[in-house]
């Protein structure tokens, strides 16, 4: 009871023992304080926000707590002792050690040992695990209680020098079945079996398994002897009962084995208490100690813990066919060495036992608890409704009858022991005829003695009951096995299952338990061949005939025999006969011949055919396999080639028009006769390229609408545009040196054009266009040169561009040279400039005069068409058209040409630039020609606007084209003082300009691109400007005075205007600049508006027609709808029938075809597709309100 | 000990027993139902009568009455220290099992007088003090409970036949 105490682990050492509660032999009790102990520790203290923590060691006191009650005995600690580790602390006296629980209950004192309390570390129930008693679960022991039991178990065993001996019921002592036939066998005498069953014992167990087999009768069959076999053993072992059985079955058989409980007393263990189904343990009943325990079973697959203790005797089989009616737990033995009836051993040779289906049925491999019992069930349930035994007994009935008929041959020459039947004329099924606990006798007996020989060796004095010097019986057990068999060379043939190992196979090890050496295959030094009695022509059996004297052929009956006696019988009745024949044949033979034999029938048997026949599979498979596997591949090939061919469509053309076509190609392709290249041969690439053309330019198109607030890039993007425009008006136009100049350009320019849209993307164009900026705002903007750079010679332009990306020197330099070129220019085009200003003048006088007169004829009539591909009414260019009119007093040209490019496009030496602008400005005046038609006859005269007059009125003309034509009825005069604002505007304004460059300079930066993209460059400035103006607007009339006053010394807006002004009527500018200028009205005092529309007559007119056609049309369509709906109706009604019966048709023609390929395919033996015959409807909703039970 | 005790319990009856004598049914199914088992800590020995039998509610989904019944039972509760008489019917060197009406008490051989030991060679074994005492299996003994635990529908005792008057019962 004094039991010494741990601190435990859950301690934090180090700790220091500060103060002890309790004095030695003070009472404790359970989680009461027993002393004070403290112990240090590191807490992390700071502001853990801040980062700023640190580790401050603490002491903490801390009591502990008694696990147990009792009685302190003495404490192993002292205060001040500081303690590293778990270590004893005290010694205790323990009120109550639990040893004995019942049921979570403390069998001693009676607490609940199912508490579980923080001062313990492991469960009070922990401390009795042990279930050592026969018949309950409920009761364990600790394992001191377990020791003491059983040292007094030893003690008294050995002082009535015993020991134990583990018995198994079903087929080892008894064998029992519940086929009722046994019971009819019982009460009728004249039955052939009744001397054997007539000893059979019977009892009813009512908790038996339910169904059929419950309150069945279970027919008890002893072992023959066992009576006399119990009494004499029971002298020298006390008995135990094992049994996989239930408990009522085993007391039920025990009653019957042993009526007056003094052979087994209470000690009877079930599969109920045994806590496991599968195995039995001889550690259930003797946990600490085997030595004294001897296992009598008939199998030992489950003792796989005590083999050494086991005694396997040979498995009783008296109801032939029943087998263990309680084995449906156990997994299957696989290899039994007497599975079938004794056939050679002078028994029924002519039975052929029938299967015994419940065998099989109870033999599956470790079901689950719950299916095993189900299993069990069944088995039982079979038995009763199938009668092996009578079935068996009609056979023999049969048999025995032929036999009578054919020849009266002595049956009954069996060695029976106890009860030889009488002779009669029928057959009995079963045989009494067991001996095994003769020897079983024998050797419990043997066993015994030796055991106690050993034991008398090994104590000092037999009567001192020392249990140290128990020698194991296990080892005895073992050596005197090991005795039994030893010199024997063993080889087994057909006996152990094929794909078994059989050294480790029951069989086997029982062979090599008995000291036989087994052999797996026959050579000369074997001495024994164990042969199958089914199957007594193996390859081994032709292999051992050679060395057949030496050799003994036996079968299996011989081995059980040698198993069950402990020593090698006589050979002679085991003999497989008919061998001495082959044997004798064989000598006969030549060697090499019997060796050529040999070989050949190794062929012959099964296992040497199944290679070959395999090998022929195998060499016959492949071909077929392989071509499919090719022809599965290619056909993957192809359609991986189809699916790339797609993909690379797809990859590389994302138009849609393309995808299309190829599209168009996939059908070919589908067929694997065609590559998916060949419609490429046939493609016309030409159109493709058209297309690929044109798509990129609506993809301009669309890129032409992104972006209106950005000047710069709209710029940009209305470039873009322009090459088609251009494409399609340079055809149109006549042919001209300039022009071919230009349609060599363009040939050029769309190819390249095209590969840049091709290739750049968005990014990359803003990217230039950046750096254009970037250009154009380090140096003096270049757009003014742009206008001379358009249509002049190539040189000219790349001189452009390379100004347009360099820096302000050099596009200063540029500048420079381009006034010299100019000058050569204008030299050389000097005629060309007086005939234009002559005529510009004519022109201007012509729309001062004759204001409804269109210009644009005159115009025409008198230019020469030049240079047609210019933009058409570029304000600017007009306006420098005009400059050789005005006269440019205000400016020095040295100064204009130091200032910007832009001023120096109206410089003095204005002729030479003036045949550019001019040229520009004739090519301008061919619009006209189809312009005019839709000019308002009533244009306000031109003359009369000037600047400001023109803005205000442009502000509210939508349209581009009404802008020209107003623009181009206004004066010379009034354009070029535009012009001359402009060029006076972009001096100051420098920033304002940077949009009207980019332009320019874009055009500059490609000079292929140039003829194309100078006119919407000039049309597209021109429009800006005027924007710009506008914009200006805003801010107004007013800021012109600043600019004048800004201006200093030059020629100021108002001054031109007045200028210009007076130009046309005389008067001087009002120099009042608040008041609204007088321009804006007309004489008559009303607004001086340009007609913005057309009239409302027109409109109402055009209007009412266009109203009158729809709704004539809505009349039409409605009539047409009506007559399509009818028609439809009808067709509905005589055609939709026509058509379901037909699909109809179809689907019943499919349904037969269907049930045709399914009985092709699953035969017509009634094999269903579904695995039960209930067609099971789809449920698509759960009807509330029905429950499955 | 025994008790009087009223006790309710929800009595299911399937609509095949619908008629005119359900209360007896229900009664009946009570009975059958619940006398001799163990409800918790106590046994219930016999039902005297059921003396409130509710009306019957179907139960949704299968159908099946449900009447709560109100009865009176006799009850036995076992407690700790007291004494019963019982009659053993297992022996093992541990102790011996014995049986009071429906609980099974185990007697531990700690719990018995000095005197009295196991005796495993007798047939059936024993435990005996070698004069008038002998406890073996249908032996009448008077034992006090030390210790009860009860679980889902069990119960566990521990008895003693250690003290004045407790152990054998001379019939």
């Amino acid at each position: 009871m004094v039991k010494t105490i741990q601190l435990g682990s859950r301690l934090r050492y180090p700790i220091t023992i500060t103060k002890l509660y309790k004095e030695p032999n003070q009472p404790i009790k359970k989680k009461e304080a027993l002393f004070q102990y403290s112990f240090k520790w590191k807490r992390t203290v700071g502001d853990n926000i801040r980062g700023e923590t640190w580790e401050a060691e603490e002491t903490t006191y801390a009591d502990w707590s008694s696990p147990s009650d009792g009685e302190l005995k003495a404490w192993k600690i002292r205060v001040g002792q500081e303690i590293s580790r778990d270590q004893d602390c005290m010694v205790v006296k323990e009120s109550c050690s639990h040893d004995v629980q019942f049921g979570g209950l403390c069998a001693i004192c009676g607490k609940d040992m199912t508490e579980v309390n923080w001062a313990a570390e492991s469960r009070d129930m922990d401390r009795a695990p042990i279930n050592m008693v026969h018949d309950q679960t409920h009761l364990t022991v600790s394992e001191t209680q377990a020791q003491k039991t059983e040292n007094a178990l030893q003690r008294r065993l050995l002082q009535h020098r015993k020991l134990s001996l583990v018995v198994d019921l079903d087929q080892t002592i008894i064998h029992a079945c519940i086929d009722p036939t046994v019971g009819e066998w019982q009460k009728d005498p004249s039955n052939p079996n009744y001397p054997s069953v007539r000893n059979v014992k019977s009892f009813q167990l009512d908790d038996g398994p339910r169904g059929v087999a419950n309150n069945c009768w279970y027919y008890i069959k002893m072992r023959p002897g066992l009576e006399d076999f119990l009494q004499k053993i029971s002298t020298m072992y006390e008995l135990h009962v094992y049994t996989m059985g239930t408990r009522a079955y085993a007391q039920n058989v025990a009653r019957i084995v042993d009526p007056d409980k003094k052979l087994f007393g209470n000690r009877v263990i079930s599969r109920d208490e045994n806590g496991n189904m599968y195995a039995k343990s001889l550690q259930r009943l003797f946990p600490v100690s085997t030595k004294m325990v001897v296992i009598i079973d008939d199998r030992a697959d489950v003792w796989p813990r005590n083999r050494p203790n086991l005694i396997k005797v040979s498995p009783y089989d008296f109801f032939k066919g029943i087998g263990d009616i309680n084995s449906g737990f156990l997994p299957k033995q696989q290899d039994l060495l007497t599975p079938s009836a004794a056939t050679t051993n002078g028994g029924l040779a002519r039975i052929a036992p029938a299967p015994a289906p419940d065998k099989e049925d109870s033999t599956t491999v470790e079901p689950p608890l719950e299916k095993a019992l189900e299993e069990q069930e069944k088995t039982l349930e079979k038995q009763i409704k199938d009668r092996p035994l009578q079935a068996l007994q009609e056979q023999q009935d049969k048999q025995d009858e032929e036999a009578e008929r054919a020849s009266a041959t002595p049956e009954n020459g069996n060695t029976e022991s106890t009860t030889p039947p009488p002779p009669h004329h029928r057959h009995q099924v079963l045989q009494d005829d067991d001996r095994e606990l003769v020897f079983l006798q024998d050797h419990l007996t043997s066993l015994h003695k030796s055991f106690f020989d050993a034991y008398d060796q090994n104590s000092s004095s037999p009567s001192s009951l020392d249990t140290q010097s128990i020698p194991d019986v296990g080892t005895i057990l073992t050596n005197l096995k090991s005795h039994a068999l030893s010199g024997c060379k063993i080889v087994l043939s057909g006996i152990v299952p094929i794909g078994m190992d059989v050294y480790r196979s029951e069989i086997g090890i029982q062979v090599a338990s008995f000291g036989a050496e087994l052999r797996s295959s026959v050579t000369r030094d074997v001495t024994h061949l164990v042969v199958s009695s089914q199957r007594p022509r193996t390859k081994k059996v032709r292999q051992a005939i050679r060395f057949l004297p030496k050799i003994k052929i036996v079968n299996q009956d011989w081995l059980a025999a040698c198993f069950s006696e402990w020593k090698v019988v006589d050979e002679k009745p085991y003999l497989i006969e008919g061998l001495e024949d082959a044997q004798k044949k064989l000598s006969e033979k030549v060697q090499d011949a019997e060796a050529t034999e040999t070989v050949s029938d190794a062929d012959d048997t099964d296992s040497g055919n199944a290679p070959p026949g395999k090998k022929r599979i195998l060499r016959l498979k492949p071909p077929p396999r392989v071509r499919f596997a090719t022809a599965a591949t290619t056909g993957n090939d192809e359609d991986e080639d189809e699916d790339d061919s797609d993909s690379g469509g797809d990859d590389e053309d994302e138009d849609e028009d393309m995808d299309e076509e190829l599209e168009a190609l996939k059908p070919v392709d589908e067929d694997g006769q065609l590559s998916p290249i060949d419609g490429l041969k046939t493609f016309n690439w030409g159109s493709a390229d058209e297309e690929l053309a044109e798509f990129l330019e609506s993809g301009s198109d669309d890129d032409d609408d992104d972006d209106d607030d950005d000047d710069e890039e709209d710029d940009e993007d209305e470039d873009g545009e322009t090459p088609g425009q251009t494409t399609t008006n340079t055809t149109t136009t006549t042919t001209t040196s300039s022009y071919e100049q230009l349609l060599a350009a363009q040939g050029a320019a769309p190819s390249t054009c095209t590969k840049r849209k091709a290739d750049d993307d968005e990014e990359e164009r803003e990217e230039e266009s950046n750096k254009r900026r970037k250009s154009i705002l380090g140096g003096p903007g270049p757009s003014s040169l742009r206008n001379e750079l358009k249509d002049e010679d190539a040189e000219a332009t790349t001189a452009a561009v390379a100004e347009a990306a360099g820096a302000a020197a050099a596009a200063a330099a540029e500048v420079e040279a381009q006034a010299a070129q100019d000058a050569q220019d204008a030299q050389d085009a000097d005629d060309l400039d007086k005939e234009f200003e002559e005529l510009d003048e004519e022109a201007l006088e012509a729309d001062f005069l004759a204001m409804d007169e269109a210009p644009g004829s005159r115009l025409q009539a008198n230019r020469p068409s030049k240079v047609w591909h210019v933009t058409r009414s570029t304000l600017p260019s007009r306006a420098l058209r005009a400059t050789p009119v005005q006269p440019l007093d205000d400016f020095s040209p040295t100064e204009q040409a130091r200032q910007t490019k832009r001023s120096e496009a109206i410089d003095p030496s204005i002729n030479a630039k003036s045949q550019s602008t001019e040229q520009r400005g004739t090519q301008h005046s061919l619009e006209p020609t189809h312009q005019l038609p839709s000019m308002p006859q009533d244009m306000p005269p031109a003359g009369g606007y000037d600047a400001v007059q023109y803005k205000v009125w442009e502000r509210g003309n939508e349209t581009r084209a009404k802008r020209r034509g107003a623009q181009r009825q206004s004066s010379q005069g009034s354009e070029q003082e535009n012009c001359q604002k402009r060029g006076t505007e972009r001096n100051d304004t420098a920033p304002r300009e940077l949009g009207t460059s980019t332009g320019g300079a874009l055009l500059e930066s490609c000079p292929s691109q140039a003829p194309f993209w100078t006119r919407v460059e000039g049309q597209q400035r021109d429009l800006r400007t005027n924007e710009q103006e506008y914009g200006s607007m805003g801010r107004g009339l007013e800021d012109q005075d600043k600019r004048t006053v800004s201006e200093g010394g030059r020629i100021s807006q108002h001054t031109t205007r007045s200028r210009s002004v007076g130009v046309q009527d005389g008067v001087l500018p009002d120099p009042d600049q608040d008041a609204w200028p007088s321009e804006l009205f007309l004489e008559s005092g009303e607004r001086n508006l340009p007609p913005s529309a057309f009239k409302p007559k027109t409109l109402l007119a055009v209007g009412g027609l266009i109203m009158v056609y729809g709704w004539y049309h809505l009349f039409h369509g409605i009539r047409e709808q009506r007559e399509l709906a009818r028609e439809k109706m009808w067709s509905r009604i005589h055609l939709i029938p026509a058509l379901q019966a037909e699909e109809d048709r179809d689907l019943v023609r499919r349904h037969l075809a269907d049930v045709q390929r399914e009985k092709e395919l699953l035969g017509d033996k009634g094999v269903k597709v579904y695995h039960s015959d209930r067609y099971v409807r789809p449920t698509f909703a759960i009807t509330p309100g029905i429950t499955k039970d | 000990m025994f008790f009087l005790h009223n006790l309710e319990r929800r009595v299911t009856l399937h609509p095949s027993y619908f008629g005119r004598n359900m209360h007896e049914l229900v009664t009946t199914k009570l009975v059958k139902d619940v006398e001799g088992t163990c409800a918790g800590d106590y046994y219930i020995i016999a039902i005297m009568d059921a003396f409130d039998v509710s009306e019957g509610r179907i139960l949704p989904g299968n159908g099946l009455a449900e009447f709560t019944v109100k009865y009176r039972a006799v009850v036995w509760r076992p407690f700790k220290g007291e004494v019963v008489d019982a009659i053993v019917f297992s022996i093992n060197p541990h102790g011996f099992f014995c049986q009071a009406g429906p609980l099974s008490i185990f007697v531990s051989s700690h719990l018995m007088p000095e005197e009295i030991h196991f005796d495993p060679n007798a047939t059936p074994p024993q435990f005996t003090n070698n004069a008038d005492m002998v406890i073996e299996p249908g032996t009448h003994v008077r034992v006090k409970i030390g210790g009860l635990r009860t679980e889902l529908g069990e119960m566990y005792a521990i008895g003693s036949i250690n003290g004045d008057f407790l152990g054998c019962l001379q019939a």
